[in-house]
């Protein structure tokens, strides 16, 4: 979202028509000057307009645009704001001045003045966003992010919305999760909400104890049982895994990723015959399964000797996985399985993709 | 050939104690202070984080002086000071140098490192590991250093005092080396020497990493070097054969070491742990040296193709299928890669179904081994652990740098970890590096000697001797083969039809070198019906009906 400000075409005529003598002479040196991009003679010009014609709100408002335009946010909303003083309805003059007191960190002072603009001028979505952003920084995240997403309606793509649309349900979370843990610091929702957010940070030890406390207090929480398990998954607690995997399963029991999950913990403990039950679920449970279902449904066929079973498994990972790490993690398995079967061609073939791959992968190492 | 001809030298009968103790009560008590040990190894850290300041730590258990007891070498690390050379070693403060110290039966220590001449105050060598083995064959164990800027040979003179040998046998190998270990390469009767090297790195091309917060430098972040093969010419001097015994065509990042016979050809088979990269597995072809299979193997990498950061290593049948498993030590997250040896010159990656992946997750570990510690007749596990960075909190929260040694007893092929009921210092963070395996006292177990990177070691006494469970514990003598027995191999059969081997080497773990003498826990077998020991030369020997907790000494036949 780029600052693009309401014409001032009409304003110079305006100005010029107002004045004579040496006054019309600044100001029509001033004008020259910033169409022709000098804009510090072009402030020296109006400077001397306003000085000869302190009554003059457009040439305040002329002025402070130029004082916009050099950057100096603090001297243009001075200059603003004598003109709206001079003339209250004078065109332009309050976004220009909301636009500025934003830039300088007055939210709160900026939102009248371009709520008053948007009144006057409905259609423009720059206007809406910068509203947005003054209710947004003035810690108002509910009504900014109404402003926000009408804004965003005629600019789906613009970065500068994206980035405000997202920092207000940001603060739309955090002040509906304060509010949680201020009115029902001990409930499920509570512990449930600390939690992600330990989670969210990397604090796993937290984390864990939050989520147990939530699952203390209510077990219908699925996800939770889910998150549980996938932290302490990766801590390496696979029988804690396991087990709060089999938790959320208990209520979600044809959730594919949940059986991903619950092989995999179950695979790590070498406990292949467990594990492949789940992972066959994980594999029927997408179409077409995805790879890492595969991949591991491969990984506990090969663990119980079915290794032709297994073969079939990671062809089939093979065929559909796209990420070069994931294909050369399966190529280095079916060669594993080419040793089992004794078939040395296809595990001198496969070791040569492993290889390829992973010098391929690797070529920034010494 | 099979003879029946052997000597046995009970050093002691040692019987089980009256009352039997649960595999879980197996304790290790700290002796370290009050044993006249008083060592502290100085890695001198920098704020400039050079690598080789976390890296040491060896400690090496011989009996130099023949006793009968297991005396203690450690490894120093130095200090890194500026020349007008640039950046150099300085070995020549006291508390800087090598330390050896002579056991007094078993019971404490006493400091006899400046008249045996082990203490490298001269060497330009930042210290890292050490390997044992008699190389002339004079029935005394002589002794090699690692470090970096060179290496050293020690000969043991009778017993009384060492001498430095290093240039006159040939014995220097450049740059930086870490564990080494000796072995009869060629079965020509003398022992050779395996020299791993880390890095292609120098203290004047060492860099600094992080961007903000100063870290030791990833391996990835310097070449690969080839380790080194020295043959024992037979003559007090060594050759490097490395080129021709295609050795250095294969470079790594090598930091472990340890010998068996993998495919049960009668050649002994290298395995070298590599940070990082591949690991390798050296196949004995005999006169054609060397071949490197670990990829076809299946020794290379973890079972998802991953490399991982392998540090110490060991070579043995954890099992009891006869065969000679794998087992290293790697970084948090990346699981000890264990390595089945399935019998047709392949390996199978086993961590999983061992129970070593849950064990594992988190642990950073260097120096492992399996060792029976309980006496059930199952090799158990033993790490000396830490993260190799130093604020890897930092880095990466919830990891820990200091971590406590693991301790995990082997149930019939799985592993559960014991550590919570093994003692205190299982329960204390360490920077654990070098650990050497042996029976200190005689009285039958396996205790442990762990090297703590800039710290005090620790001095690990064993309860386990004094459960019911027996144990047997084997010393060779070569005669056409080497003579301190490296290389034979030892297998034992009891009553019941349990069958253990056992490969007689030094070498195995990180850094550093083990008691020689082969331990078999036995359980509740009181006699072994036979032992079968096959030699380097090639003749087998057959030992029948031995009684359990003794130590016996097994002389190789003349034919």
């Amino acid at each position: 979202m780029t600052a693009r400000l309401v014409a001032f075409v009409a304003l110079s005529a305006a100005l010029a028509a107002q004045v004579s003598g040496p006054v019309a002479e600044h100001v029509r040196r001033g004008v020259a000057a910033r169409e022709e991009g000098r804009l510090e003679e072009a402030r020296r010009q109006l400077e001397g307009a306003v000085r000869g014609a302190p009554e003059l709100a457009e040439a305040h408002l002329y002025l402070g645009l130029v004082l916009h335009e050099t950057g100096d946010f603090s001297a243009a909303a001075d200059s603003l704001v004598t003109a709206l003083a001079l003339k209250p309805g004078l065109p332009g003059a309050r976004e220009l001045l909301g636009y500025d007191l934003l830039m300088l960190g007055r939210a709160e002072e900026a939102v009248p003045h371009l709520d008053a603009a948007r009144r006057e001028d409905t259609g423009r979505w720059q206007l809406i966003a910068w509203l947005g952003r003054a209710h947004l920084e003035s810690g108002r995240p509910g009504q900014a992010l109404r402003h926000l997403l009408e804004a965003q309606g005629s600019a789906p793509a613009d970065p500068e919305l994206l980035y405000l649309v997202g920092k207000a349900y940001s603060q739309l979370a955090l002040q509906s999760h304060a509010q949680l843990l201020a009115n029902a610091p001990e409930s499920a929702y509570a512990h449930l909400a600390t939690a992600e957010d330990h989670d969210l940070n990397g604090r796993s030890d937290e984390a864990i104890a939050a989520y147990r406390r939530a699952l203390s207090g209510r077990e219908a929480l699925p996800d939770a049982w889910r998150a549980l398990g996938d932290i302490e998954q990766g801590r390496g607690r696979h029988r804690a895994a396991v087990e709060a995997y089999r938790r959320a399963l208990a209520i979600r029991s044809d959730n594919g990723a949940l059986h991903l999950h619950c092989g995999e913990a179950l695979l790590a403990l070498g406990l292949a015959a467990e594990a492949l039950p789940h992972l066959e679920s994980a594999v029927a449970g997408d179409d077409p399964p995805p790879p890492a279902a595969l991949e591991a449904l491969g990984k506990a066929l090969l663990d119980l000797g079915r290794f032709l079973d297994a073969r079939a498994a990671l062809a089939r990972a093979l065929d559909s996985a796209v990420e070069e790490q994931r294909r050369m993690k399966i190529h280095y398995q079916l060669a594993r399985i080419g040793r089992k079967l004794g078939d040395s061609e296809a595990t001198r073939e496969h070791l040569q993709e492993f290889t390829a791959l992973r010098a391929k992968l690797t070529a920034g190492d010494k | 050939m099979t003879s029946r001809q052997f000597l046995l030298l009970g050093i002691g009968a040692l019987s089980a104690g009256p009352s039997g103790l649960g595999a879980d009560e197996l304790r290790f008590q700290d002796r370290s202070s009050g044993s006249g040990i008083g060592f502290r190894h100085h890695a001198n850290p920098t704020p400039e984080k050079h690598l080789v300041e976390t890296m040491g730590g060896g400690v090496a258990l011989l009996d130099f002086d023949k006793d009968g007891f297991l005396d203690i070498f450690f490894v120093n690390g130095g200090a890194l000071v500026q020349g007008e050379d640039g950046l150099g070693v300085d070995r020549s403060a006291p508390e800087l140098r090598d330390r050896l110290y002579r056991s007094r039966e078993g019971r404490s220590f006493e400091d006899v490192t400046e008249r045996t001449g082990v203490s490298a105050e001269t060497k330009e060598i930042y210290g890292m590991g050490a390997a044992t083995g008699d190389y002339d064959n004079d029935g005394y164990v002589d002794l090699f250093v690692t470090g970096y800027g060179g290496t050293i040979l020690y000969r043991n003179v009778g017993g009384r005092s060492f001498e430095d040998r290093t240039e006159v046998a040939g014995a220097n190998v450049a740059g930086w080396s870490a564990s080494a270990g000796f072995f009869d390469a060629d079965l020509d009767g003398d022992l050779d020497l395996f020299v791993t090297r880390y890095l292609d790195w120098r203290l004047d091309t060492s860099r600094r990493c992080g961007e903000q917060i100063p870290v030791y430098c990833s391996p990835r972040e310097y070449p690969a070097i080839g380790s080194v093969l020295l043959r024992n010419d037979g003559d007090g001097t060594f050759t490097d054969v490395s080129r021709e015994w295609r050795v250095a065509q294969s470079p790594g990042k090598a930091l472990g070491v340890a010998f068996n016979d993998a495919d049960a050809d009668g050649l002994p088979d290298v395995v070298v742990a590599n940070d990082s990269t591949a690991q390798q597995l050296f196949l004995n072809r005999g006169p054609k040296g060397f071949s490197e299979e670990a990829l076809p193997a299946g020794l290379a990498y973890n079972e998802d193709g991953g490399s991982f950061a392998g540090m110490g290593v060991d070579f043995e049948d954890f099992d009891n299928d006869g065969r000679p498993d794998v087992v290293a030590t790697a970084l948090a997250k990346e699981l000890y890669p264990l390595f089945r040896n399935e019998g047709n010159g392949t390996f199978v990656y086993a961590t999983r179904q061992t129970g070593l992946a849950e064990i594992t997750a988190r642990l950073s570990g260097w120096s492992v081994k399996f060792v029976d510690l309980d006496h059930d007749g199952w090799k158990d596990l033993f790490a000396a652990q830490s993260h190799v960075l130093d604020n890897v909190d930092l880095m990466e929260p919830g990891l820990v740098y200091l971590q406590p040694p693991l301790v995990a007893l082997n149930r019939s092929g799985r592993f559960a970890d014991v550590a919570a009921s093994a003692g205190p210092v299982f329960q204390t963070g360490l920077a654990g590096r070098g650990t050497a395996f042996g029976d200190l006292d005689n009285d039958g177990d396996i205790d442990l000697v762990v090297g703590v990177l800039n710290d005090r070691p620790k001095v690990l006494y064993s309860n386990a001797s004094s459960a019911a469970n027996h144990w047997l514990q084997v010393m060779l003598v070569g005669r056409a083969s080497v003579r301190d027995g490296q290389g034979a191999s030892v297998s034992i059969r009891t009553a019941s039809g349990g069958e253990q081997v056992r490969y007689g080497t030094t070498a195995g773990g990180y850094l550093s070198a083990s008691d020689p003498r082969l331990h078999f826990g036995l359980g509740s077998e009181a006699v072994v019906s036979r032992i079968t020991v096959r030699w380097p030369s090639g003749v087998s020997q057959v030992l029948e009906a031995i009684e359990a907790d003794r130590l016996i000494t097994v002389r190789e036949p003349e034919s």
